[in-house]
């Protein structure tokens, strides 16, 4: 016990900047007051919109947040390759929804995101590099279309890409935070149990994709 | 290396309190009043706030600014020198030649997924390579600025605010990329450019969207 608890001091003293940064990141951004500054429809309000549009989807934030804590379960390189490489196919998804191209089961996609990235956290698999880029850009792809069929008319739509884009790595970033109690033995508990957790959103989505709980 | 706020100056102990500072201090203004045009701030500051608001201006100084400050001390030193010195070249070449020049649409956005993407995979650019990265972007952004005043009749002072503005923009953020050492810095620093090439490719679909 004693000995874990020189481990989270070192572990503070380490991070405790990018826990401080991260923090203050959030706070800003959550904080309505300081984005309001052109009122609705303007930069504004197509900020906030797209910043709170991936926090709104419970679906969304559980696979968001997964896909941090299985980063850092795997460690480097994988803890910031897969952050990089989910905003960007996401942005390719919600593209080719934007223009037009259909993509087929978005619902059920996003539904098996959960249930994979947490079925990965809880067994703590660790694939090849490749492989888990793939799943990840693979889900990835699901997301970014749910996000470019729903993209409201009438906001300042760049304002709108930046503020859905940073939501979606902000989760990302969470995730990896929440994921760094995987230094103690304790702590791989708790993510494995929060792989199980994600996991069983993720069957319930599928249920209702279905139809069941509407 | 250090961390971003040096300990000599704020203890540890004290970073819930400078944070909470920081915090109140963002959102007590209930507005920001950021578009000065109301204000009688004068065409300079119209130009400055014009920067702040515009995110492909904006942006596209950002994510070369921090690739510039990865490479090293000199290609920084060189984007400063040659990015705000470019963009006011093109500026003066969008007003003279506004007619000629159509900066609306996916050339912006293609610019802002280049820096993005460039930034994300941070490659061994040459200095050469990055100062030539900003004289293209900083001639392309300008002259487009440029060509949007003369439509818009905006007083030509504007210009020197915008091209003020980046230049600060890129001399911090520069700055601050090179100073950073710790290898999670310089991933946020890169997740950062693909978060912009992102919202670059979004801008191009959005430029390329049918309409419904």
């Amino acid at each position: 016990m004693k000995n874990d608890n020189v481990e989270l001091k070192m572990f503070l003293a380490k991070y405790s900047n990018f826990l401080s940064f991260l923090i203050f990141l959030w706070l800003v951004l959550a904080s309505d007051n300081c984005v309001f500054a052109h009122g609705d429809g303007e930069i504004g309000g197509g900020f906030v919109s797209g910043f709170s549009h991936p926090i709104r989807g419970l679906d969304h934030v559980v696979a968001m947040i997964a896909v941090g804590l299985w980063g850092a379960q795997l460690g480097a390189p994988a803890i910031w390759l897969l952050p990089i490489a989910f905003p960007l196919v996401m942005a390719f998804g919600a593209a080719m929804s934007l223009m037009g191209f259909p993509l087929p089961g978005v619902e059920i996609g996003i539904a098996f995101s959960a249930i994979v990235l947490g079925l990965m956290v809880l067994i703590e698999s660790r694939p090849p590099l490749a492989v888990s880029l793939l799943l990840v850009a693979a889900f990835a792809l699901f997301h970014g279309h749910a996000h470019g069929s729903e993209l409201p008319h009438g906001e300042s739509r760049m304002a709108y890409s930046l503020g859905f884009v940073m939501g979606t790595g902000l989760l990302h970033a969470a995730g990896i935070g929440i994921g760094c109690i995987g230094h103690w033995p304790w702590g791989k508990i708790c993510l494995r149990a929060a792989g199980a957790l994600v996991m069983v959103s993720g069957v319930y989505f599928l249920i209702s994709s279905w139809g069941y709980f509407a | 290396m250090g961390p971003i706020i040096s300990r000599r100056f704020v203890p540890l102990d004290l970073y819930p309190l400078v944070l909470a500072g920081f915090f109140a201090l963002v959102i007590s203004p209930k507005i920001a009043q950021a578009h000065l045009v109301t204000s009688g701030a004068g065409p300079f500051f119209d130009g400055v706030a014009h920067f702040f608001v515009s995110l492909d201006d904006l942006l596209v100084v950002v994510a070369f600014s921090l690739l510039s400050g990865l490479l090293g001390k000199t290609a920084a030193r060189g984007l400063v020198l040659v990015l705000p010195l470019a963009w006011f070249v093109g500026m003066v070449l969008g007003l003279s030649l506004a007619d000629w020049i159509d900066g609306s649409g996916w050339a912006t956005a293609f610019t802002l997924l280049v820096g993005g993407l460039l930034l994300s995979f941070s490659p061994k650019l040459p200095t050469w390579g990055i100062v030539t990265f900003a004289g293209l972007i900083g001639l392309a952004h300008g002259s487009w600025n440029g060509a949007a005043m003369r439509a818009t009749e905006t007083s030509a002072i504007a210009s020197l605010g915008i091209v003020t503005a980046a230049g600060i923009v890129a001399l911090v953020l520069s700055a601050t990329a090179v100073s950073v050492k710790q290898s999670w810095q310089r991933i946020t620093l890169r997740v950062i450019g693909s978060w912009v090439a992102a919202f670059g490719l979004l801008a191009l679909a959005w430029h390329f969207r049918p309409n419904v």
